[in-house]
């Protein structure tokens, strides 16, 4: 069954077929709500959010990239769990060592087939881009995190935020430029494979 | 960072959409070409490469549970009829009549009376320059009291305001006799006809009952006036100016804007209280009164605060169950 038939029978209020598409875009949907919300309890309750609201709106779908659509409200469940951020603060509850140190990597978010030094380095990387991605505006991160993370081109991009083209490249352009200078300041803290081409060359001469 | 100070912002535009393959074929081969002449370009396009690589290769993170639904949590989903939108609408439907209510009487009250007293001042402006000075003795009277002047359009032969009375009738001048509240009659001359008299067979007449007893001015019982008499507003004279009636309206209750404000208006002439009450009024001016009440404005106040109220109740209600 394709994704159009499955998209008729929910419309038509079959739960099985709604299930079925929420399951298909269910991880894409937790990694935009993460790398947007840069956290994992937060991004899970935005994207229950998501689901729900998109239950509710299921009869307004007017055709389209069904994944963009859904992204859409994601974003949009993102942005308003970003609101409700600033309006009350929360201190996570970071898992303890025995020494009362807090653990910054839980080890049930790594993964674990990859050797111990590719996990080292895979997380040290993940961790300085997704630093540097917290500071970017919600507008810039959210196109770096559809295109670059998520692998939307630009016109789902549009689509999903729901502007011109135009505009989706000249934010993409400033953030990349923003990203590349944050990493650029990190990069010493960073494994050799991860550098930038530019340090590279610096230290060749 | 030098590097990119050296790109112009369009270009680096056209370098992420060629590093993403977004550019068409003409763009393509256009920014081919400028790749090829610059180097600051060449060095930004090969950090570029790198990110986008760096990003994309941060692994994607797996879900932590399916965010499926079960068939409880649908069934409570389902969209249930609430009145929440109705009393919304009620009390939108109810502010926007207090709107319209305090707008019309601001309107009332400052934008159509103001320009009506500009109107008059600038007439008897005109008027007063028009005319001659008052004899001294007429403004030594009107210099007495505050009490209004009252404009009298003349008795019953000036046939309505401006209108005919046919062959033999004496049209209605333009100038008029002027009364003060003491019923001291003083004249006043018409700008456009000054040399106009008033017949002897009909003649606007002051009558010695109108005078009061105390008046230290005598007037003659009965003569003829002669409307090219001088006159202005006398100097001094700070009273309001009352535009009399014509005879056929005396003794009757007119309009009064704001339609609120006529509960509290003064029967005209010597009407009493008594007879004003027992005037029936119009059906339509009756509902404009009633809709210009205070009370009707605080009874809408009061419907939307609790419409509003309401629907945000019901609001927060059929929320939580979300």
């Amino acid at each position: 069954m394709d994704e159009n038939d499955l998209i008729a029978q929910a419309v038509r209020g079959d739960l099985d077929a709604f299930n079925r598409l929420v399951v298909s875009y269910e991880n894409t949907a937790y990694n935009v709500a993460y790398r947007i919300l840069n956290d994992p309890i937060q991004a899970e309750d935005a994207t229950q959010t998501a689901v729900i609201s998109m239950y509710h709106k299921l009869n307004a779908y007017r055709g389209g990239s069904f994944k963009s659509w859904f992204l859409r409200i994601v974003t949009n469940a993102c942005y308003d769990e970003l609101r409700r951020m600033k309006r009350r603060p929360t201190v996570p509850l970071e898992p303890e060592t025995d020494d009362g140190e807090i653990v910054e990597s839980p080890a049930w978010i790594e993964d674990p087939s990859a050797s111990p030094e590719e996990v080292l380095s895979a997380s040290e990387m993940e961790r300085a881009i997704q630093n540097c991605l917290s500071g970017l505006e919600e507008k810039f991160k959210t196109v770096l995190v559809m295109v670059d993370l998520s692998g939307e081109d630009y016109e789902s991009v549009a689509n999903i935020i729901q502007s011109p083209i135009g505009t989706v490249k000249s934010r993409l352009a400033r953030a990349r430029q923003k990203m590349q200078e944050c990493l650029q300041g990190i990069g010493e803290l960073l494994p050799a494979k991860y550098r930038l081409k530019d340090e590279e060359d610096n230290e060749q001469a | 960072m030098s590097k990119l100070n050296h790109i112009h912002q369009a270009d680096l535009e056209d370098l992420n959409a060629y590093l993403d393959g977004a550019l068409s074929e003409k763009e393509k081969a256009i920014f081919q070409l400028k790749l090829a002449k610059s180097l600051p370009l060449q060095a930004t396009l090969r950090e570029y490469t790198f990110l986008r690589n760096a990003l994309r290769s941060v692994p994607p993170r797996k879900a932590p549970r399916h965010f499926t639904l079960t068939t409880e949590e649908a069934r409570a989903l389902k969209p249930r009829f609430t009145f929440a939108p109705l009393f919304s609408l009620a009390s939108m439907v109810s502010l926007m009549f207090l709107g319209i209510l305090f707008a019309s009487e601001w309107i009332f009250k400052n934008v159509s009376a103001p320009p009506a007293k500009q109107a008059d001042a600038v007439v008897m402006n005109e008027s007063a320059e028009a005319m001659p000075a008052v004899p001294q003795e007429h403004t030594a009277i009107e210099a007495k009291t505050d009490a209004p002047l009252l404009f009298n359009w003349g008795q019953g032969y000036a046939g309505g305001l401006g209108g005919g009375m046919g062959d033999g009738a004496v049209p209605m001048s333009s100038g008029m006799a002027i009364f003060d509240s003491s019923h001291n009659p003083m004249i006043i001359n018409s700008a456009l006809q000054p040399e106009y008299e008033i017949s002897a067979e009909q003649p606007l007449s002051v009558t010695a009952e109108m005078m009061p007893a105390e008046s230290a001015v005598p007037v003659p019982e009965e003569r003829p006036l002669r409307m090219s008499a001088p006159a202005e507003k006398p100097a001094g004279y700070t009273g309001a100016i009352i535009w009399g009636l014509r005879p056929a309206d005396e003794g009757k209750v007119l309009q009064v804007y704001p339609p609120m404000l006529a509960s509290s208006a003064q029967p005209v002439n010597n009407q009493t209280e008594a007879e004003t009450a027992s005037v029936p009024a119009k059906g339509k001016d009756s509902l404009s009164a009633i809709v210009f009440e205070p009370w009707v404005k605080y009874l809408l106040g009061a419907l939307t605060l609790i419409f509003g109220v309401t629907a945000y109740v019901l609001t927060r209600r059929f929320n939580r169950t979300f």
